[in-house]
């Protein structure tokens, strides 16, 4: 996978018990790592394609072969990435989808046999590896994060009585980080195990008193990887430290940047309200403008929390992945095209930072000089003297024959 | 009538939105110019927001290099800015959540349409630039004058188009906002003394912008503002005619991000590192031109005294050494260089060898051990671009000239190795 784009995967889940009781008809079909989507209310349209880094089909049962279970999706995308931890890499795995659709459960899972979801695996399998170790020179440590982002407000939910919002800040040397989030330290998976169910129940128990579902809040599950390597000779420490990111999304069926849906419009509005968007249409403009020169350009809207976290892990030293959550039903047509429209999106996601190169044209012009310079000096002395040299006669005769074919000319 | 010049308001919004869906770029800006006008006519608007989007505006006029709207919009955007109010004191932030916040919100945003400012002054500078120069970068005084002489010209049309144009504001407004705008030329500045007027307003919106956006706590913002900062540097020096003050110019840049190149930690800012340090090896490099050509000026017979000599070599290995340190940056955690170099990175990673090349060449030293050390480093460099490509044929289109020169190089360069060598065997 190359450092600077995005893996991109996405998941069908079976019908859940809303759609069987409304007779749902499946309008997903998967072909190796392409998906196919059809429109139910147009079956005359060509169904719609779309390829994948992998498409996991969990529509059916384990019995069918074509079944992508947990297990199979931790190891291509989780272990991967816990590789990549232990060499150093920063890693992010997000899940996407409307509310629903299967998020929680590849992100998380349940707690049977068989069921557990890419974080759990991917921590029972850090402490495994870690465990295995024997070389007394290296120590680990690990220490853990768990935050939630709702409206632009991060919540610590390992201390969720803590007032306020935390901040999201960065430093030159300790580099991004939210302000007092609490980072705890864990010794095997069972310490994880029992901060991640804190973490979620205070994610409920949150959501009821806000009366809203947790479904429209964003999780960020961090773990902070440090290997310390003691060098004998020297008794000197080198650490590598890596963040492993593990983002389970709100649900997408919220995240229509457009604004522009027909009965909010419609509700006798409030000037400031249906035209909170307006920014977002003027910096749209800007933003396709500016594609075409250089990006000399500033748009001033903050980056939502969440971008800045995914912003980070994009590019250089980093490696991200995303699994994109459908659901097979057509009542829920438009919700999964619009699914399978972002990841495809995703695919294409680049790092940003691109290096303005000065132009170099004099630069060129004085070089160009030079090797005319440089040839003429040496034919100056004698084509002889350069096929006396101990240098490589092949290049000698090269530049001869160039020299001879000027004077040809 | 109320609601009706709502709807109205509404409509111009919805028609923007609908030019900007089918692509109609300039509709879809003027819609939203109009909106904009509306809501403050009608004084339905919340002063920061209108300025933000006001702001956020003039940087789609300034990209299609419409200054003159482009100033509008951000003598507007400040001018409205201030009708939010006084920034709660610190005091007030810490007694309750709600002011802090606004307190925040108030600074960032003001400091957002700073750095809107930036950029127009910027922008400003670079297109003057780009009319100005010939093809080698250098100030061309033809067309210079020729440009003064059209310049009278311009500025009617500039007065025809004012009258014509869409004016924010109220009865309240309209001077305050002509006030702002008269700060700052929005014609392209044809001469030194213009550009210096234009960078120094955007100086003086950098200072302003970096008070809120500090190093700790906002690293990428602080460092975007100093290259902004850096870029009207280097802006500038296009303008300046005497060398010496051109070259001080450039040592400013270098003052200003080397030492935060080197402080920042490499495994959370790689990119930003990536570009300060292709910046300062740039930066550099373009020193070190100019005091071989304020050398070159001062003697008149080639021979340099020892003092530049040690100064151009100081400069030209500092360049070298940068350039060496973002090709370093392209390694793995462990140090193993990529064997296939990313699309983003694909041509600066090769025009950083193709300069490394050219600088170890260009070391002035008069021990030949020393000598032949330099040109192995230089011959090495260029080899890595040829064979690079040789075995990437698509990189080839990125760096055409270069792996022209390369090629050139690679092989005439061994003749000039085997020379040197020959004259130290014979003074053995």
């Amino acid at each position: 996978m190359t450092s600077a784009s995005v893996k991109v995967a996405v998941r069908v889940r079976p019908f859940n018990s809303r759609e069987l009781g409304r007779n749902a008809k499946c309008v997903i079909q998967m072909q190796g790592n392409s998906t196919c989507i059809s429109n139910p209310k147009q079956p005359k349209d060509g169904a719609k394609n779309f390829t994948f880094d992998y498409s996991y089909w969990s529509h059916t049962t384990p019995d069918d072969q074509n079944f992508a279970s947990q297990r199979q999706v931790y190891k291509d995308i989780g272990e991967e990435m816990l590789v990549h931890a232990f060499e150093g890499y920063n890693v992010c795995i997000f899940a996407y989808g409307q509310t629903g659709a299967g998020k929680s459960y590849t992100m998380m899972g349940k707690q049977e046999p068989g069921q557990e979801g890419i974080i759990p695996q991917l921590c029972e399998d850090l402490f495994q590896r870690t465990g295995e170790n024997t070389d007394p020179d290296l120590t680990y440590s690990v220490e853990v994060s768990y935050m939630e982002i709702y409206c632009e407000r991060v919540r610590d939910l390992l201390n969720p009585t803590s007032q306020g919002s935390l901040r999201v800040r960065e430093h030159p040397i300790l580099g991004p980080y939210v302000e007092d989030l609490s980072k705890l330290a864990v010794t095997g998976f069972t310490d994880i195990r029992e901060l991640m169910d804190e973490g979620n129940k205070a994610r409920t128990v949150a959501a009821t008193n806000m009366n809203e579902t947790s479904s429209r809040s964003h999780a960020v599950f961090t773990i902070v990887f440090t290997q310390k390597r003691r060098d004998q000779m020297t008794s000197l420490d080198t650490e590598k430290v890596s963040k492993i990111s593990l983002v389970d999304l709100a649900g997408s069926e919220r995240a229509d940047s457009s604004g522009a849906k027909g009965t909010r419009l419609k509700e006798g509005a409030n000037i400031n309200k249906s035209l909170t968007t307006l920014g977002k249409v003027i910096s749209a403009l800007a933003e396709m403008q500016s594609n075409k020169k250089r990006k000399s350009d500033f748009i001033p809207y903050r980056d939502s929390v969440l971008t800045w976290l995914l912003k980070e892990n994009l590019g250089g030293n980093s490696r991200t992945a995303m699994i994109a959550a459908l659901s097979p039903a057509d009542i829920n047509y438009e919700e999964t095209l619009s699914t399978l429209r972002y990841a495809d999106r995703a695919k294409q996601i680049r790092c940003n930072a691109i290096i303005n190169e000065d132009p170099n044209a004099k630069l060129i012009r004085e070089l160009k000089a030079e090797v005319d310079r440089l040839r003429n000096l040496l034919f100056s002395q004698g084509l002889q003297e350069l096929l006396d040299n101990t240098g490589p006669t092949i290049n000698a005769l090269q530049v001869g024959n160039k020299l001879f074919m000027q004077l040809l000319e | 009538m109320h609601w009706f010049e709502l709807a109205y308001t509404h409509t111009m919004y919805y028609l923007a939105q609908v030019y900007r869906n089918l692509g109609e770029n300039e509709r879809a800006a003027t819609y939203c110019h109009s909106t904009l006008q509306r809501q403050l006519q009608l004084n339905q608007f919340s002063p920061m927001e209108w300025a933000l989007n006001a702001a956020t505006l003039s940087q789609y006029y300034i990209t299609k290099g419409q200054y003159m709207e482009g100033r509008h919009c951000l003598a507007a955007a400040t001018v409205i800015s201030g009708l939010a109010g006084e920034v709660p004191s610190e005091a007030a932030a810490r007694e309750s959540e709600t002011e802090s916040e606004r307190r925040e919100q108030l600074q960032q945003k003001r400091a957002d349409i700073a750095r809107c400012w930036i950029k127009y002054c910027l922008n400003l500078l670079q297109d003057a630039k780009k009319l100005l120069e010939d093809n080698i970068g250098e100030l061309d005084t033809d067309r210079q004058d020729e440009l003064k002489r059209a310049r009278r010209q311009e500025e009617e049309e500039e007065e025809k188009g004012r009258k014509s144009a869409l004016l924010f504001g109220s009865e309240d407004t309209f001077d305050s906002i002509a006030s702002v705008e008269e700060k700052v030329m929005c014609l392209l500045p044809l001469g030194f003394t213009e550009a210096r007027a234009v960078f120094l307003v955007g100086q003086n919106y950098v200072t302003q912008a970096k008070e809120y956006f500090q190093m700790d706590g906002y690293v990428t913002d602080h460092i975007e503002i100093l290259q902004d900062h850096s870029s009207l540097f280097r802006a500038l020096a296009f303008f300046e005619e005497d060398l010496e003050r051109r070259c001080k110019m450039h040592k400013r840049r270098v003052d200003m991000l080397e030492p935060i190149c080197n402080d920042l930690n490499s495994r959370y800012y790689l990119l930003i590192r990536r570009q300060l340090m292709f910046e300062l090896a740039e930066t550099y490099n373009e020193m070190m031109d100019l005091k071989l050509t304020l050398a070159n000026r001062q003697a008149d017979n080639h021979s340099l005294d020892s003092h530049t000599i040690k100064k151009f070599n100081h400069l030209c290995s500092a360049s070298a050494r940068y350039f060496q340190m973002f090709l370093d940056s392209l390694c793995s955690p462990e140090g193993k260089q990529p064997e296939h170099l990313e699309e983003e990175v694909l041509r600066p990673a090769l025009v950083a060898r193709f300069r490394v090349a050219r600088l170890h060449s260009k070391l002035i030293s008069s021990s030949p051990p020393v000598q032949l050390e330099n040109l192995n480093r230089a011959l090495e460099n260029y080899k890595y671009v040829v064979q690079y490509c040789e075995a990437h044929p698509e990189a080839a289109a990125a760096v055409e000239t270069e792996l022209e020169l390369s090629t050139e190089m690679v092989g005439l360069l061994p003749l000039k190795i085997n020379r040197l060598k020959s004259r130290m065997a014979a003074n053995n």
